[in-house]
């Protein structure tokens, strides 16, 4: 046994497992399996392992300070992002604070600017829909402020960014349905202006049209909202005006609210209609039927961006940006799948 | 006018220097768009020179505000604390303060850097709840003893002096019960959280002294402390119950519920007929459930709102601060999973 006190990494090597699942381990992430956490947790407690806070706060008195703009926090998605990108920072001696800005631009702006009070190291932003002038965050890069764009990007800075390939997505998800055997798939979208709407209908329109299926505009329907309502009232609409087999929503909101209609109409799920949701919310693995859905890499743009934010902090000449796309993954549950469900 | 590099520079001392007021001076160096690009530059770097420290005690008396609250949670990706966090941004964007939030992840350590990022970025205030574990407050005190403003909320500790915004979970499992009781459930299941967490203590007793003061007995055999709050955990936790017959059962979050009724189900039992089920919480996913699942209703948003205001009363009226203790009513919510004729 080594000299001196432990640390994250002789856990690791000890368990032959990384550092970064040590450290998640050790915050309870739920990412990690429950025996690797046991393990982890054990190892920690016999070593009286404590967490190194002089590495945190290393040549300043100040500890080093991630910023992040993000449009809501009542979200899975946007929650699932901050989580890997706390993970990330702290495992990386950075703290990390948060404002949220509910899509709204004017509290975009001062956010951004107690971020830039507040002396951070470093800034990752996702905008608001509702932003279109920049100079709040352009003010990061004239002080030499690294920032990082994840999700909703900006155009108009050159810098690193992180963003999903919702179009393939899209296409996707659409595809699975047709594999079913589905030759008639609706479409339930939220607001037709909102950029992913626009991106994840994109790729079910490729799909089709891949495909040589026919679309008609009665079996699209875009709702105001991501309710499972308007899920329910739009399949409604859409069983009144075509004889369908299969549903593409864009969300797994709306994905139950169609299937609690379908439900209604003793319309059997996935035999008579298949139906796919999108985001993979909680509710997609526990309803009855389970439904099929995007699994979008949340996390893993969270990790990304903050490595690219780390690398920028410290090598700040370094101007060769990239912008990283990362793909979502397909996640097969009851509602769509046909080749195991009894007729 | 030179200055001794080795003495202590003040805002006067930067203010006189460049020709301009002291409330400038204290601006530009806490970033206020407010001031001119230039002017910024200048004192920033006449700051940097003299190695300026700024006195936190004297900033705050003086009412220089950056017109900021800080927020520490234990997570930021739960139903209930984002709730909590965006009625604090509701309120406080209202009042002209913007919002920062840090998580500690259910770490002490955490916590502790948390409060000291938030007291070097200069916030007005602090609303705080704590992480489990959390035993010694020394780092919360540090803003009492500043005289910047301080309100708990969730998790409130005896041994910190604040003003404080909870709810009553030994009550709100009386209540949970008594609805359970009056459906006319007498052999009841209870399903249970960590049972180091204060908040689960309290549900328990709660839930015990409700069937004690009606009469109806308490089955040991029944009832199960989960390990975690983590959906797979709980249906293992709850298929241990139903190996026994009850008539009612009251879980402790709404996930719990729909991880027993899962099992409920697989017993070929019908729910509300042969067993009445009460979650607490109300997530999203009770009312979408089927059955619709009967709960306790947790104001999160109102907690933070509460909290929010509050906490901006004091920052406006420092010099008389008075703690105080909300104590936040919840909400029965009768669904499907617990209607019975």
């Amino acid at each position: 046994m080594k000299n001196g006190p432990v640390t994250i990494k002789d856990i690791a090597r000890e368990l032959n497992i990384s550092a970064s699942t040590v450290s998640r381990a050790l915050a309870d992430n739920p990412l990690v399996k429950k025996e690797t956490k046991i393990a982890v947790k054990e190892l920690a407690r016999k070593y009286s392992y404590k967490p190194n806070y002089t590495a945190l706060s290393l040549r300043s008195s100040k500890t080093s300070t991630i910023g992040i703009i993000v449009p809501q926090l009542v979200h899975e998605f946007f929650s699932s992002v901050i989580r890997g990108i706390e993970d990330h920072a702290y495992s990386n001696g950075y703290n990390v604070i948060i404002c949220s800005t509910n899509e709204l631009y004017e509290r975009e702006v001062i956010d951004a600017n107690a971020l830039l009070s507040g002396k951070v190291d470093g800034l990752l932003a996702c905008i608001s829909r509702n932003t279109g002038n920049f100079d709040h965050l352009k003010a990061f890069q004239e002080r030499g402020i690294p920032l990082v764009f994840y999700d909703c990007i900006c155009d108009e800075i050159d810098t690193h960014k992180v963003v999903i390939d919702d179009k393939n997505a899209g296409y996707v998800a659409t595809n699975h349905l047709i594999d079913q055997g589905c030759k008639k798939i609706a479409y339930i979208g939220g607001p037709a202006n909102l950029f992913i709407n626009r991106d994840r209908f994109e790729g079910y329109r490729k799909a089709i049209t891949d495909a040589g299926l026919e679309f008609g505009g009665d079996c699209i329907v875009h709702c105001d909202s991501g309710d499972y309502n308007d899920g329910f009232e739009a399949t409604a609409e859409i069983l009144e005006q075509c004889e369908i087999d299969g549903i593409f929503a864009c969300t797994d909101m709306l994905a139950v609210g169609a299937i609690k209609k379908l439900k209604s109409q003793r319309i059997r799920v996935p035999e008579d209609v298949a139906v796919v949701g999108f985001s993979n919310w909680s509710i997609s693995s526990l309803y009855e039927p389970s439904i099929t859905t995007i699994d979008q890499p949340g996390y893993e743009m969270g990790r990304q961006a903050t490595e690219m934010l780390i690398n920028q902090i410290n090598d700040p000449g370094n101007r060769k940006f990239k912008i990283c796309t990362l793909q979502s993954s397909l996640i097969v549950r009851e509602s769509s799948n046909r080749l195991t469900s009894n007729h | 006018m030179a200055i001794d590099k080795k003495s202590t520079i003040t805002i006067k001392d930067i203010a006189g220097e460049l020709g301009i007021s002291a409330s400038t001076v204290s601006r530009a160096l806490a970033n206020s768009p407010l001031v001119k690009p230039e002017t910024r530059e200048a004192v920033q770097a006449l700051a940097k020179k003299y190695n300026f420290q700024p006195n936190y005690t004297a900033l705050s008396l003086r009412s220089n505000q950056t017109k900021t609250i800080g927020v520490i949670i234990p997570q930021i990706v739960h139903n209930f604390f984002s709730l909590v966090i965006r009625g604090i941004e509701d309120y406080s964007y209202s009042q002209g303060y913007s919002v920062i939030v840090s998580s500690s992840q259910e770490i002490y350590e955490r916590e502790v850097m948390d409060s000291r990022t938030l007291l070097a970025g200069r916030v007005d205030g602090l609303l705080a709840c704590i992480s489990k574990e959390t035993g010694n407050y020394d780092h919360l005190n540090e803003f009492v003893d500043r005289n910047i403003p301080l309100v708990l909320f969730d998790r409130a500790p005896e041994k910190v002096n604040a003003t404080k915004v909870v709810i009553d979970d030994f009550q709100a499992a009386y209540l949970a019960t008594s609805h359970l009781i009056e459906k006319e459930c007498r052999k009841i299941s209870y399903i249970g959280g960590p049972e180091n967490l204060n908040i689960y203590k309290r549900r328990f007793e709660g839930f015990k002294a409700a069937l004690k003061d009606q009469n109806v007995a308490f089955h040991p055999e029944i009832v199960v402390h989960c390990e975690s709050e983590d959906f797979d955990e709980c249906v293992d936790a709850t298929a241990k119950v139903t190996g026994s017959t009850f008539d009612g059962l009251f879980a402790t979050t709404d996930i719990m519920a729909i991880a027993a009724i899962k099992n409920i189900k697989k017993k070929g039992w019908k729910i509300p007929e042969d067993v009445a089920v009460i979650g607490f919480s109300n997530w999203p996913i009770s009312s979408i459930y089927e059955p619709s699942v009967s709960t306790i209703d947790q104001p999160g948003y109102e907690m933070g709102r509460r909290s929010a205001q509050l906490l901006i009363e004091q920052i406006k009226d420092k010099e008389n601060i008075s703690i105080k203790k909300d104590i936040l009513p919840v909400e029965l919510i009768e669904r499907e999973s617990s209607k019975r004729a």
